[in-house]
Order: structure tokens, then C-alpha cells, then sequence
């Protein structure tokens, strides 16, 4: 996620929450907060989406009702899952090494 | 259209106008939906700034570049006969720019349009800078770090060697006018000096803040690298803040005997340093955005 500075944490969630199908900007936000995400401010949401949708890692979809699905590309889903494997290994290493798993 | 709907749309306008033509209408529609609390308004105006302070990075670069210069430009043709004006308020009531706001009431008006458009313009810019560079000042009051401190610190520094010089500036100034009162006459010459101590006060911390600020930005991880642009931002800002500063001078003058600052060729001088200060750090800011948009291009 280099180039994303403060959006990069932001960008992984919603992400993580597009894994799921499209959604609009609202549903993101309600998605993230109940998967136990970061509490996402309109402007947050938009700031990450807009370097999302330059980097061609997701796409908007037809205007439904003045909201505006995205969903997920395919190098969108590729991007995703690399970097869920990443942070899956420091998770296990972490947890092993506290002694947890 | 409703209170919050109106208050929405004030929120999306925050937004520069290629952004609105992109997201405007979906990003209205999810401000109706998630309500408009502190928090959320500070965080849309936060995202506002970043977005004009990147610019359009999918617009073609002529285009880039165009606006870069227009809003230099733009800066510089609001802001220096501003300062000019303003700097020159010491003048006898026979200079020509009283004679000429004395004769027509429309000069007058415009007076005033002038000086209201060249505080909210310099507050606004204000504004944007202590939006941008606050994840950089939490995230070093958050972790302490050292190469974080240091930049806060040098501008904080800053912040305060511009209030003590107001502060001095003030003292010199009722301390003439009391003289003044009593009938031991005014000491142009210190006023002078006051005036000039001032200014070189304000370009020392000038130079600190903008060197702090600029080094928080780019140390802080909060801060998205391509907010670098941030940088430029800041010219114009202590542009602004120059102008503000000759401004107060400029009210001083009106409410204060007119001689208690020191009035004449000096005076004319000064206002000249300040323009010539004003026009460099608008030039710096162009190259500033033209290095941008060439950086942002490769």
C-alpha cells in the first residue's frame, strides 16, 4: 500500500470490506465498523476510495438512488490478499512468540 | 432543501471543483446518511484540504500546471496591492490614496471589500494549514518522538517571537502616544526601529515555522507523502500572514495618532521590503508547484 500514507490503514478495510460484494459509501462505513474496523469519517472513506479507484484497485459502479456502489478488481482482490498474508504472518509470529498459539 | 441537507452541501463545496464533478452528488447523499457531527466535519474538512493541496493527479499535466500558476497568480493579485495599500495607510491625509477614498465613495467601498476579502482569505489559509499539519502535531505529542518534537518545538518558537513582537509593538505604540499626549513629543526614530525589529522578528519566524512545519509534515507518518505539496501551501500562507501583519500595522495607523508609528520615506521603504518579500515567496510557491507537478508526472 505504498503511496498511501495516512489512507493506507483506511484503504485495507474497506478492501477487506468490497471482499464481500459491491456496496455504497454508507454500507462500507456501517461494514467496517461492525467487522470491528476503525470508525470512518465521510472524508476518510472518500480520500482512501479516490487513491482505491486511481490505482485501479477498485471500481465504481452505475449511480443506484444518488449512491454510488464500488467494488473490488480482480488486482484489487490480488493486492488484498497479499497483503492479509502479510499480516496474518506477523500475526502468528506475534502470537506465537507471546506464547499464545 | 433542508437545514442539514444545506449545511451537507456547504461541507461538499469544501471540495476543489474537479473533486465535486467526480464525487459530489454520492459524497452529498452520504453526508445525509451519516448525519453531520464535529467529528465528521472536522474530518470532511481535513480530506477538503488534502484534496486541493494534491490537486486533479489525473488531469493532464498542461492542465496541472496551469492551475498552479493561475492560483499563484490569484494569491499575488489579491494579496500585494492589499499589502500595498495598507502599508501605505501612514501616509499624510493629502497622499493620493486618501485624497482618491476621500473623493469617491465607491473607492471607499471597495477600501473595505479589500481589506475584508484579504482577512478571510489569510484565515483561511490559516485554517487549512492547522488542518494539515495536525495528524503531524498528534502524532508527535502521541509518540514523543524526538525528530518530531524538535519541529514543534522550532514552531512553537516561532509562534511566539511573532506574539511577543505584537506585544512590543504595542507597548512602542501607546507609550508614543502617550508622549504624544503629554506633550513631549513622538520619537520617530525608535518608533522606526520598532517597526524594522518587527519585521525582522517575523522573517526569523517565518523562516522557523515554515522550516518546523515543513520538516513535521515530512517526518510525521500520518501525513500522506504526496501531501508534500503542503509546503507550497505554506508560502502562501505566511504571504497571508505578512499581509495580515501590514494590515494590523495599517489599523494601528487609523486608531493611533498617525506619527506614533513614524510616517514618510521610511515608511514607503518598508512597505517596498514587504512587497518585494510578498512577490519572492510567490515566485518560490510557483516553482514550488511547477516541481510538483514535474515530480507527480515521472
Amino acid at each position: 500500500m505504498d503511496g498511501f500514507g495516512r489512507y493506507a490503514d483506511p484503504a485495507l478495510v474497506i478492501m477487506t470490506s468490497l471482499a464481500e460484494g459491491p456496496k455504497h459509501g454508507y454500507a462500507i462505513i456501517k461494514d467496517v465498523q461492525a467487522m470491528g474496523g476503525p470508525k470512518l469519517g465521510p472524508g476518510t472513506l472518500y480520500g482512501a476510495l479516490e487513491r482505491l479507484e486511481q490505482r485501479g484497485l477498485v471500481e465504481a459502479l452505475p449511480v443506484e438512488d444518488r449512491r454510488r456502489p464500488y467494488r473490488l478488481t480482480a488486482q484489487g482482490a490480488e493486492v488484498l490478499s497479499v497483503q492479509l498474508s502479510h499480516l496474518q504472518r506477523v500475526t502468528s509470529t506475534g502470537l506465537v512468540r507471546l506464547g499464545l498459539a | 432543501m433542508s437545514g442539514a441537507s444545506r449545511r451537507a452541501r456547504l461541507l461538499v463545496r469544501l471540495y476543489p471543483a474537479w473533486w465535486r464533478a467526480r464525487y459530489g452528488e454520492e459524497f452529498h447523499a452520504l453526508l445525509a446518511d451519516h448525519g453531520l457531527s464535529l467529528r465528521c466535519v472536522r474530518d470532511v474538512a481535513s480530506a477538503a484540504a488534502v484534496a486541493r493541496l494534491r490537486g486533479d493527479r489525473a488531469a493532464p499535466l498542461a492542465d496541472r500546471r496551469r492551475g498552479a500558476l493561475a492560483a499563484s497568480l490569484w494569491a499575488g493579485a489579491v494579496f500585494v496591492p492589499v499589502g500595498a495599500v495598507f502599508a501605505r495607510m501612514g501616509d499624510p491625509p493629502n497622499s493620493p490614496l486618501w485624497v482618491a477614498t476621500n473623493a469617491h465613495v465607491l473607492a471607499r467601498v471597495g477600501l473595505v471589500l479589500v481589506v475584508f476579502c484579504a482577512f478571510a482569505i489569510g484565515l483561511l489559509a490559516l485554517f487549512v494549514a492547522i488542518i494539515v499539519v495536525l495528524p503531524a502535531v498528534r502524532e508527535a505529542w502521541r509518540t514523543r518522538h524526538r525528530d518530531l518534537i524538535r519541529p514543534l518545538a522550532a514552531m512553537t518558537a516561532a509562534a511566539l517571537l511573532v506574539v511577543l513582537s505584537f506585544v512590543a509593538l504595542y507597548i512602542n505604540a501607546t507609550t508614543l502616544t502617550r508622549a504624544q499626549m503629554q506633550g513631549s513629543g513622538p520619537w520617530p526614530a525608535t518608533a522606526k526601529i520598532a517597526i524594522a525589529a518587527c519585521l525582522a522578528v517575523w522573517l526569523i519566524a517565518l523562516t522557523l515555522f515554515t522550516g518546523g512545519a515543513a520538516r513535521l509534515v515530512r517526518r510525521a507518518r500520518a501525513v500522506d507523502p504526496e501531501d508534500l505539496a503542503v509546503l507550497a501551501c505554506f508560502f502562501v500562507l505566511f504571504t497571508a500572514a505578512g499581509v495580515i501583519g501590514v494590515i494590523t500595522w495599517g489599523a494601528a495607523l487609523l486608531i493611533q495618532p498617525p506619527r506614533a508609528f513614524g510616517t514618510g520615506p521610511t515608511a514607503g521603504w518598508i512597505a517596498m521590503v514587504i512587497l518585494a518579500l510578498a512577490l519572492a515567496l510567490l515566485f518560490i510557491n510557483a516553482l514550488a508547484a511547477l516541481a510538483r507537478t514535474r515530480t507527480t508526472n515521472q
